[in-house]
């Protein structure tokens, strides 16, 4: 099966399962007893944070691949993720005020769990900017693996943010003990439209690892021919 | 009537990852314009060894 095929399979895969996804979030989930309508925010929001969580685990495994083995596909996996996970995890931080607003009565509160998702968006920024600002091809993969790799550490402790400390962030209704749960159609629900978001991002990983493949590919291709960058 | 949050969040989602692909697709575009057209100057001639 050629690129372009499988790129368009994995996309008409990415669009049906979206739509499933939607059609279970508004027609299928039952209304949430104390929040009504606006808790059906949480299904994209819960969703947008676990693949961010995703990203930022593939920014690490890139990372130590490029230290270890100066693999230049390592490389390419670990700036892909970093700015796909970017768009994820900036849909975190623009759902999350939009839920919290009628719920809580405020946008934003720097709370445990808030501040440190805030500190991932801006460790994927500063990944993002390093990566722009060095030129130099080698300096740029070992420095942006070491951010990655330091960076990576926010994850687990932001995802036991709620478990460690009171937060104003709800306790966890999935895996949370005793008193937590959902609703199975809920459950559901959650894992389709989470399924559907791991799709669209691996969709857009693959088109970005494409861009950095094609990139370097015609780095090469300038330097066998003996032009540089400016000259085109 | 659909809650304006509600309407506002998933407006919001979709909007950045339309923008997001948007901007990905422009970049690979320019990218095959930029191999296109070294290919031709390469077939050209017009590149110095």
């Amino acid at each position: 099966m050629s690129k372009t095929l499988s790129f368009n399979a994995h996309l008409l895969v990415t669009l049906v399962w979206v739509v499933v996804a939607l059609g279970m979030v508004f027609l299928y989930a039952p209304q949430e007893a104390t929040m009504g309508e606006v808790q059906r925010i949480f299904y994209i929001h819960v969703s947008s944070a676990w693949t961010a969580f995703v990203a930022y685990f593939l920014v690490f495994l890139g990372s130590v691949g490029y230290l270890w083995k100066h693999s230049p596909e390592a490389d390419d996996l670990a700036q892909a993720a970093g700015e796909v996970g970017f768009v994820f995890c900036s849909a975190v931080l623009v759902t999350g005020p939009l839920w919290a607003k009628p719920v809580w009565g405020i946008w934003w509160t720097w709370d445990a769990r808030l501040t440190l998702t805030f500190v991932l968006w801006l460790l994927f920024v500063s990944y993002l900017m390093l990566r722009s600002y060095v030129s130099s091809p080698g300096r740029t993969g070992a420095l942006a693996a070491i951010v990655g790799i330091i960076g990576f550490v926010d994850v687990p402790i932001d995802y036991m943010a709620i478990r460690w400390w009171r937060t104003q962030h709800p306790q966890p209704v999935i895996a949370g003990g005793e008193s937590s749960g959902l609703d199975p159609r809920m459950w559901v629900t959650l894992l389709v439209t989470w399924g559907a978001f791991l799709c669209l991002f691996s969709y857009l990983l693959r088109q970005r690892m494409w861009l950095a493949e094609a990139r370097r590919e015609l780095s090469a291709l300038r330097r066998a021919l003996g032009i540089r960058p400016s000259e085109d | 009537m659909v809650n304006k949050y509600l309407f506002l969040a998933f407006s919001a989602l979709w909007a950045l990852f339309f923008l997001y692909s948007w901007s990905l697709s422009r970049r690979q575009s320019n990218l095959r314009k930029e191999l296109e057209d070294l290919k031709g100057k390469a077939g050209k001639g017009l590149i110095a060894r």
